[in-house]
């Protein structure tokens, strides 16, 4: 959201600032800036920085965009972690607030190897700001929880949001998110549940964010009609219609759709907290295939084991999978099912 | 023997205040739900199921049934969970239905365990994912679809803007058991609240960008109620809605202007200006639907929500059959009676009663004629400052002194009141005074109200058993909304003065028949100001023993305003509605203002043109009030430059 193009926008002022603030504009909204400096980083070793800024921001070290472009109140901090060898780096802070219900603000901090988080900027510049108080969502027993899903295949790729998804948690601190517009797993990951707070503090924006390290997937459907034709962008002439869930004795959801004429029911499970069983059942069969992973580069390490982008995640089947293009795995049903499992 | 003392004590207080006439909350009481620890209410839906138990939906993505909601100790269970926040609730042949942000969803307890286990998707819509893209919803039709309404998103850039960036955005939709989707209306803005009155569909809006003030609208399939941004998605999706971008801004001006410096500019309203109208548009497109009554922005609530009818057959008294609409930002509850003139809807609007611990999103009648109200106010702030609640509104079985109804005759207005009135009162002409205004129908947000005429009033007829009173006056306006005040008048016993004097009534059309016969009419006017206080003789009369008569009054230092002084311009002004002298409601406290330190000079020009960017404590921005008149705005600056 609020994306702007910054070789459109002509520039009002520029110069040194003394201090790290948001005051740098005159406009308590509609205002852009962009705030170069140097870091120096005194020894080697791994950096965390936090931002806090209303509206669309960026954080780019060395000219590496460490924090992507993301909209979000001024009481929500944000954070990326870099290897840094000691010496100077460049840092560049890109704030762009449309919203004039936001209120204004920069916060700044860093922490690394031997020093806690240290602030950076005037104290001034975060007065009107006090970070919020966080709204965790715990799986303590099975959960779901429904939400927009701000997603990225790949760290440079532009913020795509999922607006039909929904998370489900196990007291295992497995988790996943699923795209009820593809009948997909866009996400897995082990720790903690969600962070809701971007939904739920204040107006809120809908979404909510994985607490933990996602393994992404992807958002492309998962099945399809033809295994030979290049895998469909979207869902356009297939008549995808989502059907919801059913919830079993357990509160874990089987999803429901229908796609190319058939009834699909896809029921994800979690095994012994180390992997993720999927069980796809067509009511009938076609000419339908599924692409079970998708990534830069598929290998076969073993028997019905497959890895995915060097090592990220594996998938094992039993019923004959093929790898399309070398970065495809795609499988057919047998007996109107597709059953595999996701290990990572 | 303790009890009886104690209810010696009660009355005799009870005597000592009589002079005073009685209030909303005399009559209808604020009882809390005790509501078990831990749970966040933020009530998106509520509904009444079949068995007496109460469900609610909230922003958390919960359903709970309330099982004997009334009683002192109401159990929740938890039905469903894990919704996207959810805004609206109904239970239909065993299910709940409910919107959340992007589908419409029937909830289910197959195997009796008293939870859902079937969460079917009945339809899915498109969403940008913009945080103002919510749904609202359903209402159930008469041939058992589900009405939904879609907010607008707001511009990249131009943040101030509505935009329909998915086919459902500022529509009303119809969505069908087998998940069909009909487009039904367009032209909305926020359509927070949805109401079904005998079968036909009605909705709420608030003021923005092209929503001059709220309002409730009569939805056919077809209409156009004022906002463009749904328009794009006219043509391409077969709606019913035939009126096109084109046709729409070739007749107004959208004011998408780039400034000198490349950005575009936010449209601020202009003060001398030739501006537009609503209605004006539907006399050039017949689809076009003016409000059933406007709902004049501050004064009747300034974010109206859900639209239910008293079905309570008089158990929630005395107005069976008429519409009550929620407020958030006010925490407060209005009362309409719409009446059909030329077979469109139209009608009165009053205040019916506040004081509610946060906004009030959702109402439903509990079988027991009580109203039950569920409450957030999602970040946009609330006159009750809670971010959430749930209560019951009760009447004591007392009957208020109000105004029943009103209805528009060929020469002015037919008001039926609760009681009899007292007849020297009601035939004074200097107890009523009237006026008529109306909004502009522009890209600003919000309207301030503009061709406001004072009506003179040529007569007044009282019948035979003072309950009914004909009012007559010169240069009524179709299509304008009448405001009659009738601080004046009294009740034919206590001479009480009524509850809510002011109705405001939206004359879209003026019914045809006989006007009243000149020589019928009572032209008395005793000249005097309305008077604010009960005659002298009267409180003589409730307090025979003197109690509580007001000491002679002091001498009054003649330049020094206080609240006191300055509130009857505060209300007028609508000042109040958003305003307090030391508390943060949806605007500043006046104490805070006074801390800016503005001259009195500049306080009056930010009355006129607000910065909301000075206060981004506060979500909604203020509109500009061009209406106040100059001598008023310096004395309530006055005002709140003493406090400093």
């Amino acid at each position: 959201m609020h994306d702007v193009d910054l070789s459109k926008i002509k520039i009002d002022e520029q110069g040194k600032t003394e201090d790290l603030t948001w005051e740098v504009t005159k406009k308590q909204n509609d205002y852009v800036f962009v705030i170069k400096g140097i870091y120096t980083a005194p020894v080697a070793g791994k950096y965390t920085f936090y931002t806090q800024l209303g509206g669309n921001s960026t954080l780019k070290i060395d000219n590496k965009e460490i924090l992507g472009n993301n909209w979000t109140v001024a009481s929500q901090q944000r954070q990326a972690s870099i290897d840094l060898p000691a010496g100077e780096h460049t840092f560049e802070i890109f704030n762009n607030k449309r919203d004039g219900w936001i209120k204004p603000a920069l916060g700044f901090w860093s922490e690394g190897p031997g020093f806690r988080s240290t602030s950076h900027h005037v104290v001034g510049s975060l007065i009107a700001s006090k970070p919020s108080d966080p709204i965790l969502v715990n799986a303590n027993t099975n959960t779901t929880l429904r939400s927009f899903i701000d997603y990225k295949k790949y760290s440079g790729d532009k913020n795509f949001r999922i607006v039909h998804a929904i998370s489900v948690g196990s007291p295992e601190g497995m988790h996943y998110t699923y795209d009820l517009d593809k009948g997909a797993i866009v996400q897995i990951w082990k720790g903690q549940f969600l962070d809701a707070t971007p939904m739920w503090e204040d107006r809120g924006d809908g979404s909510s964010r994985p607490l933990g390290s996602t393994t992404i997937l992807n958002h492309d459907l998962t099945l399809a009609g033809d295994a030979n034709a290049a895998w469909p962008k979207d869902t356009s002439k297939t008549g995808y219609k989502p059907l919801g869930y059913t919830m079993d004795e357990n509160d874990l959801p089987t999803f429901k759709y229908r796609i190319l004429g058939t009834e699909v029911q896809d029921k994800i499970r979690t095994v012994e907290g180390k992997q993720f069983n999927r069980e796809i059942s067509l009511s009938k069969s076609g000419n339908i295939v599924a692409r079970i992973a998708e990534g830069s580069k598929i290998e076969q390490v073993a028997e019905g084991l497959f890895a995915v982008d060097g090592k990220s995640y594996f998938i094992r089947i039993s019923s004959p999978a093929t790898i399309r293009n070398g970065n495809e795995l795609v499988a057919s049903p047998v007996d109107n099912k597709i059953i595999y499992s996701i290990i990572f | 023997m303790k009890v009886k003392i104690l209810g010696f004590l009660l009355m005799f207080s009870c005597l000592a205040w009589a002079q005073e006439s009685p209030k909303e909350e005399d009559y209808y009481k604020i009882v809390t739900l005790p509501v078990p620890e831990g749970i966040l209410l933020e009530v998106g839906g509520i509904t009444m199921m079949p068995n007496g138990s109460m469900a609610l939906a909230t922003r958390r993505g919960d359903i709970w049934v309330v099982e004997n909601p009334s009683s002192r100790n109401p159990y929740f269970r938890k039905f469903a969970s894990g919704l996207h926040e959810v805004l609206g609730l109904v239970y239909k042949d065993g299910s709940f239905y409910c919107a959340q942000r992007g589908e419409l969803t029937k909830l289910t307890d197959k195997n009796g365990d008293g939870k859902a286990d079937s969460y079917e998707t009945v339809h899915a819509w498109e969403v940008s994912g913009h945080y103002h893209e919510y749904s609202f919803g359903p209402k159930i039709a008469p041939d058992g679809g589900f009405f939904v309404s879609g907010n607008v998103a707001f511009g990249d850039e131009e943040w101030w803007r509505g935009e329909a960036r998915a086919k459902t955005r500022g529509s009303v939709f119809k969505i069908y058991e087998d998940g069909r989707y009909e487009p039904w209306a367009a032209g909305m803005r926020s359509p927070a609240g949805l109401g079904m009155i005998d079968g036909e569909l009605f909705y709420s809006d608030n003021q923005g960008d092209w929503m001059g003030s709220g309002g409730i609208w009569h939805l056919r399939k077809g209409v156009f109620v004022g906002h463009p941004a749904s328009l794009q998605w006219a043509s391409s999706q077969n709606s019913p809605v035939k009126l096109t971008e084109e046709q729409f801004f070739a007749e107004r001006d959208n004011r998408k202007v780039r400034g000198a410096n490349g950005y575009y500019i936010k449209p601020e309203n202009v003060v001398e200006e030739k501006f537009k109208m609503l209605y004006e548009l539907k006399e050039k497109y017949p689809m076009v639907q003016t409000p059933v009554v406007w709902l004049p922005h501050g004064i009747l609530g300034i974010s109206n929500s859900e639209i239910i009818r008293d079905e309570t057959n008089g158990d929630f008294g005395p107005f069976a059959g008429q519409v009550f609409i929620g407020d958030q930002g006010q925490s407060k509850i209005m009362r309409v009676f719409m009446e059909k003139v030329n077979g469109e809807f139209q009608g009165a609007a009053w205040d019916f009663r506040g004081g509610f611990q946060s906004g009030v999103m959702r109402m439903t009648f509990s079988p027991d004629g009580s109203m039950f109200v569920g409450e957030t106010n999602r970040g946009w702030g609330s006159a009750g400052d809670a971010n959430q609640g749930l209560q019951r509104l009760v009447w004591n079985g007392k009957v208020p002194f109000e105004m029943l109804t009103c209805k528009a005759m060929p020469d002015g207005f037919e008001i039926n009141f609760t009681m009899p009135v007292d007849r020297k009162s009601a035939e004074d002409l200097a107890s009523i005074a009237a006026s008529s205004f109306l909004y502009k129908h522009h890209p600003v947000y919000g309207s301030p109200p503009v061709n406001k005429q004072d009506l003179k009033i040529k007569g007044v007829k009282l019948s035979e058993d003072g309950k009914t009173l004909r009012v007559v006056l010169d240069g009524l306006r179709p299509f304008y909304i009448h405001e009659l005040n009738l601080e004046g008048i009294r009740s034919a016993t206590n001479s009480w003065s009524l509850v809510h004097p002011t109705v405001y009534y939206t004359l879209n059309a003026i019914p045809a028949g006989n006007k009243i016969a000149t020589s019928e009419l009572k032209t008395f006017d005793s000249g005097k100001a309305k008077a604010t206080v009960p005659s002298k003789a009267t409180k003589e009369l409730v307090s025979p023993d003197g109690k509580g008569k007001p000491t002679a009054a002091t001498t009054v230092k003649p330049a020094a305003v206080t609240f006191a002084t300055v509130k009857p311009l505060l209300q007028k002004h609508t000042c109040l509605a958003c305003h307090s002298e030391d508390k943060k409601v949806v605007g500043p406290a006046f104490k805070e203002i006074a801390k800016r330190k503005y001259s009195n000079e500049k306080i009056v020009q930010l009355i006129y043109n607000p910065k909301p960017e000075n206060w981004p404590d506060f979500a909604t921005p203020m509109a500009p009030m061009p209406q106040v008149p100059k001598k008023d705005a310096l004395t309530i600056a006055s005002y709140i430059n003493s406090l400093k």
